[in-house]
């Protein structure tokens, strides 16, 4: 007997935005994401829209990760929000590439991944980055896990220098700093949290009591994560209607700003 | 939800700080059928006492629930319960955490617990992911020593959400066969999918790790993985009946 997987989607609001998903060809670690792959995933989760970033950083002269998000998202104006992920520097061409990228390009945000660029969120480089984002009031997207330089505390010292930086944690603290992220969230009005990869459903529900609706976004991780089990946490969260729309779409839309 | 199979949840954990009732409500929610149950760490931290209280628990309903057996290697009487576990409670395998009680899984000071609990042809579930103490090559070393011991990695084999635990969790399946793996909290659906095309699908077993992960999320990740029905149903319950039961 053919299974079917459960489709208790039909209670979703329409035009779910997933603020965090991936398209990518990193073959170094066999991830071939195209855009051609992520939208089928958005279609069978119900979700509108997508904010998309690269595995990849980009640098002022190697732009390679900018131009591949800027190709899908003008092949896919309607479905794709671009985010830039750059590697920081120390001599302001990362702020002049955001700045070309949001400007010229229409990226919506910044995404930046301490894994791969080796920098503590509050060094002066990605201080200095950070703040062209909030002169430019587009969010930064931070890869934020249980590794060094992702934690919770570590970006909320960024935060510190940076208040008024929308900064978004993603994957809001991982496996093992989820308490901790919904407390700097607590500490930090700019912090947001964002739902994709980490596994306790009863987080989300944790921080929409500890700081309001307002400041958690819906995201999948995609395609890894596939959205149609990440939208599923939100769900089985138990947030009532209000607080779900706000999660799954509201925010997103308030925090991109017309984007 | 149409399923012809059964689904077994191979980690559930029973402990002090979440009554029973509240965790096998959760299993009945997410509409598991049966569960191999291990203590959680207790406040009290008998290991001894804790398998005493999952024994009992196993015993109103012994069809449908098997038991592993908690014990710690630096215990001093370490060895005398693991005995205790196969000859008073008849479990079916134990389970280590190398975080919780601060060992080193591939070093001295586990072996001889390691070497008892593969004496008695039982298998172990490893608690996989933790830097230092329980990294998937430091179990694959194990496994390396122990050739007749089944192992069952937690967590994928991996806890990182960048995704960068996937290469040691593959190479570690590659290196040592009867190494296996539970689903719960498992980062990147496609890592449980491309396991179960590269090694098999009687080498994942579902598990929801109640009530660290959520069984009713827990269990989505093997029914909505992209498999054939026949992977799915091994995944779901058949690998584990074939282990634990």
């Amino acid at each position: 007997m053919t299974y079917a997987f459960p489709s208790e989607l039909e209670d979703l609001p329409e035009g779910v935005i997933d603020f965090h998903a991936h398209i990518d060809e990193a073959r170094e670690l066999g991830w071939i994401d195209p855009p051609s792959k992520l939208i089928p995933l958005l279609d069978e989760a119900r979700v509108q829209r997508a904010v998309v970033m690269t595995y990849r950083d980009a640098t002022f002269d190697d732009r390679a990760a900018i131009d591949y998000v800027a190709d899908a998202i003008q092949a896919f104006p309607d479905r794709l929000i671009g985010f830039a992920r750059i590697r920081p520097s120390d001599n302001g061409s990362a702020g002049d590439l955001l700045r070309h990228a949001v400007l010229e390009l229409g990226f919506a945000g910044l995404k930046l991944h301490p894994v791969t660029t080796f920098r503590l969120p509050s060094d002066p480089a990605t201080v200095a980055l950070t703040r062209v984002a909030a002169e430019l009031g587009v969010p930064v997207l931070f890869h934020c896990g249980d590794e060094g330089m992702t934690t919770p505390t570590a970006i909320e010292g960024l935060a510190r220098k940076v208040p008024d930086a929308k900064i978004i944690l993603g994957h809001m603290g991982g496996y093992f700093h989820t308490e901790e992220a919904i407390g700097v969230a607590v500490r930090n009005g700019g912090i947001y949290l964002e739902t994709s990869a980490m596994p306790y459903p009863h987080r989300i529900q944790q921080a929409v009591e500890s700081i309001g609706a307002d400041r958690v976004l819906f995201g999948s991780d995609a395609p890894g994560a596939p959205p149609r089990l990440e939208v599923r946490k939100i769900l089985i969260a138990g947030l009532d209607p209000a607080d779900q729309r706000k999660v799954l779409r509201e925010n997103a839309l308030t925090l991109l700003g017309g984007r | 939800m149409v399923r012809s199979f059964d689904i077994v949840d191979s980690l559930v954990f029973l402990g002090q700080r979440e009554s029973a009732d509240h965790v096998f409500a959760a299993l009945d929610r997410a509409g598991i059928d049966a569960a191999v149950l291990a203590p959680a760490r207790d406040r009290d931290r008998s290991d001894r006492a804790a398998n005493d209280r999952v024994a009992k628990l196993r015993q109103d309903a012994p069809d449908t629930r098997r038991q592993v057996g908690r014990v710690d290697p630096y215990a001093p009487d370490v060895l005398d319960e693991v005995a205790r576990c196969v000859e008073v409670h008849g479990v079916a395998g134990f389970y280590l955490n190398p975080r919780e009680e601060s060992f080193t899984i591939s070093g001295t000071d586990a072996a001889p617990t390691i070497a008892a609990i593969a004496a008695h042809g039982l298998p172990a579930i490893i608690e996989t992911g933790t830097p230092w103490v329980s990294e998937p090559l430091q179990v694959a070393t194990v496994a390396h020593r122990h050739p007749e011991l089944d192992i069952v990695m937690t967590n994928g084999g991996q806890l990182n959400i960048s995704g960068l635990g996937q290469a040691e969790a593959f190479a570690a399946l590659e290196q040592a066969p009867r190494l296996r793996i539970l689903t719960s909290g498992v980062y990147r659906q496609d890592f449980i999918e491309t396991v179960i095309t590269r090694f098999g699908a009687g080498r994942v077993l579902f598990a929801s790790a109640a009530p660290v992960f959520t069984p009713e999320y827990e269990i989505l990740r093997v029914l909505g993985a992209e498999c054939s029905d026949n992977d799915r149903a091994m995944v779901a319950g058949e690998a584990a009946r074939q282990l634990f039961w």
